[in-house]
């Protein structure tokens, strides 16, 4: 029972740090402090935490650029995330990308491109790797409902249906690619559905809804360490600002925001722990009182962190550098 | 010593890779029971089995996307592009994917693939089975672009290619498959990626190429030897990044500057090595430099077009002689 | 119809000017406005634009000489407008317009790497012009020159009209080059001509402008072989601009015509700097910034009256003393090192020196100084400002006799004498040196007149 007390308290801890990162990091961006784009992922903190909670570290997971909250549930130092969205030399990709695009494979975290979809063939490659190798990991690969429509997504499905690799696809539908509605992306309600063409299982879940997400999650990983193929995951789901920080979102309505706000996942959990008997109060305190402390410590390493020297714009091309000057 | 074809060296060269280290794997389209389009792979699905000779769906974004995922997780895959026509359907995770993963990840991340295929005219091929698509990714960093000539540098480049931790494109010429024959050591043969080779040495005129109009400077500057006229030849073999101080100095040696190869001639690997020359040899230079490569357009099917397009041994002649007369 | 080319007055007190390097010659195809020539005085230098559009007849000055204001350099044939006529047949080549007989201005190209950097910079600016309108033929450009070919032939310092090119239309080639020099071929050792001819022909005509004893004979330059330097990758290859050509000419000329003897004081500039900060906040007002330098300025004029002979000149066998203190200022600018000019510096007292420093800077640095600023310098001071080091010996700025150099003011014990008791007093303190031009200068005035300015300093009674 403790244990149990203990992981619904660390989960409600890992839904509000990757909010609170997230709010700090559209204030620093308002401050001018982060500069380029800024994709906030706030409201889908169910998703992601749900998706990578219990994961291990061989474990591979490609986010998208809105899932900054995997790269914390993996185990990324929140400095090294903090000096990657502000262009330090300290960040994942020192300064060479921005905000999500720089991985830590250490923490068998990928880092992405903007060609959304473009990753779902790397995580087969993994997963292949994996079978190989016989080894039990499992790869996660994320996705829009938007992406779902780009050709490396059906390639991916297609290979990995043939050939049973242990990896799970986990759509994060939430209605809108950029400004353009579900409905005129996919033809279909589900795009769960699309896994019936590729020889596996589709589900669909609430993903403000963090019970309903940690088991398909697990069910989808266990499936995949033991040999049973791929799964693929749509979590419903909604994001509270624009497609970045500079789109106002004029596209959708006030009532449509209102409405999922009222299914906040954080919110939901808050009542779930009221209920299990916890004085939220307290705990909310508690854990606002740790979140704020680890993002102020990021953010105070990579404010003083130095930006990359210009010369380092020449380096980590290549393993393997040819000097043939 | 055997004698072996460019084919065979290729061959030889996956297989002897993949027996020395389990990590290595080949993908592609129609590569296992049917041993490839041109056989290249043929003998290796028996020997190694479906697992390391991988039957994929016409997919070539898979394709590369899964290279790079099992290359990231230390696998060191090599793809088929069953031609190198249809690499463009890979072209994305070729050069955001592959190309930027070290730099995106800080230094902290290898990709050790190399992407491998038939390219290049002469076999009546048709505008999808004739393309030369080189210069394409010799002009994204992060990528290595080799092209052996000869079936000695086929079979060590394809090795080194292999060993390298970064995406290596690795370019063969289907003309030469079969028609190249060379006597091969039986010793290893490792072919250190980024060196050109003197194909031919001379002092009044050099002809910079690489892949099958290697083989057409050869037997021009054979033609002009009996005219008195003595030709270097430099066989580039690696595209990306260019041998520049052997380009120096076979022009420091010559100060004449023919530059043939059967990719288009506009923005080709030519147009980088004479703007290179310009650069950095100006007062070397005892003439202008001159291209032969394919004219700007699609490489046509018939005959008579096929043959206009593409550059030859004739066509080599002339613009040689005519530099030579400068 | 013929239309003259005159030299113009560059400057109200301007009375003459030199033409540094035409950039036509004659027979060549001009259009108005294109440049013509250089002409120079001091060193502002310009470029005349033609005043119509024709062919060059005779060049009436040569390169080098200094003529009055208003002389005609050359004249311009406006007669072949009827070749811009539309329709009209293929005209002769202008060039056998020009008067039958007429030498060219050069009989055969100069091989001197200066001749080639010239003939680089004339064939760029053709190349800019043929953007508009065709070059005017010449028989440069029918000889196409490769680059390796004109390399070699400055290397071997070969004149390459003398060899047959077996090219493509006569073109020389590299075994054409190769052959001449196996035939044991006149070749001519190239020479760091220092600026002695060029500036031979000048002292002919100009009594203000500095004579090079060279066809005296008493100064023989020995040549001297430089191994050539090929540019290596990441070596930056620049060009002389014209200011530093001349700069070069100048300080090359200066230390073969002036033996200079530097002499150095150690003042104590306790009593300047007290001024100076008294008057600091005041200028900075005004956008000026107070240095030491115009005490320095002040000092030395006080000193020329007692020791009249640092404020000369030479001019062939004749030291001219001037009765006029201008004084020269060395500023350091983007373009190079230009010595603008106070004059009447003995009349101002040290603010308005100051303002007048600080005026010439900004102008120098603006481009925006006339050819009156750089005239009529009588001596001069360079000031090298904080990183001055201890002292320098500093070049002469011709045809002055005296230079003075401060060095950075810094703070140092030295020994003073307090109510006649010595003492170790921290003060502010420059080494100050003086270059005097030996020839005219002897060691009892050079040394006397330093001392001088060092009291002068050290005292610290100023006109302000």
């Amino acid at each position: 029972m403790t244990e149990k007390k203990d992981r619904d308290v660390e989960l409600y801890f890992l839904m509000k740090l990757s909010r609170m990162f997230e709010e700090r990091v559209t204030a620093l961006h308002k401050q001018n402090k982060i500069i380029g784009g800024v994709y906030s992922g706030i409201g889908q903190e169910a998703v992601v935490v749900g998706m990578c909670y219990g994961l291990l570290r061989e474990d591979f997971i490609a986010p998208l650029h809105r899932d900054l909250g995997c790269f914390l549930v993996k185990g990324v130092d929140p400095r090294l995330l903090m000096a990657q969205l502000m262009g330090k030399k300290t960040g994942l990709s020192k300064g060479k990308d921005s905000f999500l695009h720089g991985g830590d494979l250490e923490h068998g975290v990928f880092g992405a491109t903007s060609m959304l979809a473009s990753t779902l063939p790397v995580a087969v490659g993994a997963a292949l790797k994996f079978r190989m190798k016989r080894e039990a990991s499992v790869a996660i690969a994320f996705f829009g409902e938007g992406a779902g429509s780009r050709g490396p997504f059906h390639e991916a499905l297609n290979f990995a249906g043939i050939h049973k690799l242990p990896v799970v696809f986990v759509c994060e539908n939430n209605r809108y690619a950029y400004s353009t509605p579900q409905e005129l992306q996919i033809p279909i309600d589900d795009v769960a559905d699309r896994a019936s063409g590729y020889g596996f299982k589709g589900v669909v879940c609430s993903g403000n809804d963090l019970h309903a997400v940690l088991e398909q999650a697990q069910k989808a990983v266990k499936r995949a360490r033991e040999g049973g193929g791929p799964t693929l995951i749509e979590c419903k789901t909604y994001r509270y600002h624009g497609h970045s920080e500079h789109d106002m979102a004029t596209y959708r309505t006030a009532d449509e925001l209102i409405e999922w706000e009222s299914r906040d996942p954080i919110l939901r959990w808050e009542i779930y722990l009221e209920k299990r008997g916890r004085d939220i109060d307290q705990v909310r305190a508690e854990i606002e009182a740790q979140c704020r402390e680890i993002v102020e410590e990021a953010v105070r390493f990579a404010e003083e962190s130095p930006f990359p020297e210009a010369k380092e714009a020449m380096e980590d091309l290549y393993a393997m550098p040819i000097e043939r000057k | 010593m055997a004698v072996v074809t460019y084919l065979k060296a290729i061959s030889d060269a996956l297989r002897e890779e993949m027996e020395r280290d389990e990590n290595v794997f080949l993908l592609g389209e129609d590569i296992g029971v049917l041993g490839g389009a041109f056989k290249v792979t043929d003998g290796l699905f028996s020997r190694f089995g479906p697992e390391r000779v991988i039957d994929t769906p016409i997919s070539e974004e898979l394709i590369v996307g899964a290279a790079v995922g099992a290359a990231v997780m230390g696998m060191r895959p090599v793809a088929e592009m069953q031609f190198m026509d249809f690499i463009s359907c890979g072209f994305d995770q070729i050069v955001n994917m592959a190309a930027t993963l070290r730099y995106r990840h800080g230094g902290e991340a290898r990709c050790p693939l190399v992407i491998r295929g038939p390219s290049g005219a002469y076999v009546h091929g048709g505008l999808f089975h004739s393309q030369n698509t080189e210069a394409w990714f010799a002009h994204v960093p992060g990528l290595k672009v080799v092209y052996p000539a000869t079936a000695r540098d086929a079979k060590g480049l394809l090795k080194a290619a292999i060993r390298d931790d970064d995406p290596v494109i690795f370019y063969e010429h289907k003309f030469l498959y079969r028609r190249i024959k060379e006597d091969l050591p039986d010793e290893e043969i490792i072919t250190p990626i980024g060196f050109a080779r003197v194909a031919r040495e001379g002092s009044d005129l050099s002809m910079i190429s690489y892949g099958a109009t290697v083989w057409m400077c050869l037997e021009a500057a054979e033609i002009l030897a009996k005219e008195g006229v003595s030709v270097e030849v430099l066989d580039l073999r690696t595209l990306a990044p260019l041998d520049r101080p052997a380009i120096r100095a076979t022009v420091g040696r010559t100060n004449k500057c023919l530059v043939v190869h059967e990719d288009h001639r506009t923005l080709g690997i030519g147009a980088e090595v004479a703007a290179f020359v310009v650069e950095e040899c100006f007062d070397q230079l005892d003439g202008p430099i001159l291209r032969v490569c394919s004219e700007d357009t699609h490489y046509a099917f018939s005959p008579n077009l096929e043959e206009f397009i593409l550059p030859n041994t004739e066509k080599i002649l002339t613009k040689a002689r005519a530099l030579l007369a400068y | 119809m013929a239309v003259s080319i005159v030299m113009p007055q560059l400057g109200e007190s301007i009375v003459e000017g030199t033409v540094a390097k035409w950039l036509v010659r004659e027979g060549d195809l001009v259009e108005k406005d294109q440049p013509l020539l250089e002409v120079s005085t001091d060193k502002v230098d310009t470029e005349l634009p033609s005043p119509a559009a024709g062919v060059i007849g005779k060049i009436l000055v040569a390169e080098g000489r200094t003529v009055d204001v208003g002389t005609v350099l050359a004249t311009i044939e406006e007669a072949v407008k009827q070749v811009h006529a539309p329709g009209a047949p293929e005209p002769a080549p202008p060039r056998a317009q020009s008067p039958a007989g007429a030498p060219p201005v050069r009989a055969t190209p100069r091989l001197s790497r200066e001749a080639i950097a010239e003939g680089r910079m004339r064939e760029a600016a053709r190349a800019r012009e043929t953007v508009d309108r065709p070059a005017a033929p010449r028989e440069e450009d029918r000889r196409r020159i490769s680059p390796l070919v004109r390399r070699m032939a400055e290397e071997h310092g070969i004149d390459l009209t003398e060899i047959r090119g077996t090219g493509i239309e006569g073109r020389v080639t590299k075994s054409d080059v190769l052959g001449w020099i196996s035939r044991g071929a006149p070749a001519r050792a190239p020479q760091i001509a220092p600026a002695a001819g060029r500036n031979a022909s000048i002292s002919e005509e100009a009594a203000a402008t500095p004579a090079v004893p060279a066809e005296e004979g008493f100064l023989r330059i020995p040549t001297f072989s430089v191994p050539r330097y090929a540019p290596q990758p990441g070596d930056q290859v620049i060009p002389f601009s014209r200011i530093r050509k001349r700069i070069a000419d100048h300080m090359v000329y200066s230390n073969v015509i002036s033996p200079r003897v530097t002499t150095v004081a150690e003042v104590n500039m306790g009593t300047v700097a007290t001024l100076r900060e008294a008057h600091k906040a005041a200028l900075r007002a005004e956008g000026v910034t107070l240095t030491f330098l115009p005490f320095v300025i002040a000092a030395l004029t006080r000193a020329i009256t007692d020791y009249p002979g640092i404020n000369a000149s030479v001019q062939e066998d004749t030291l001219i003393l001037k009765k006029a203190i201008h004084v020269g200022v060395a500023v350091d600018t983007e373009r190079g090192l230009l010595v603008p000019v106070i004059h009447g510096a003995d009349r101002k007292g040290v603010l308005d020196l100051a303002r007048a420093v600080q005026d010439l800077g900004n102008r120098a640095r603006d481009h925006a100084l006339t050819p009156d600023d750089m005239a009529g310098g009588t001596i001069a001071v360079t000031n090298p400002g904080a990183k001055g080091n201890l002292f320098g010996t500093p070049v002469i700025n011709q045809p002055h006799v005296v230079i003075v150099r401060m060095g950075e003011v810094v703070k140092r014990p030295v020994v003073v004498e307090v109510d006649g008791e010595d003492l170790i007093a921290i003060r502010p303190m420059m080494y100050l040196a003086l270059t005097y031009d030996h020839r005219v200068v002897d060691g009892v005035m050079g040394n006397g007149a330093l001392h001088r300015l060092r009291e002068i300093l050290e005292a610290g009674a100023f006109d302000l």
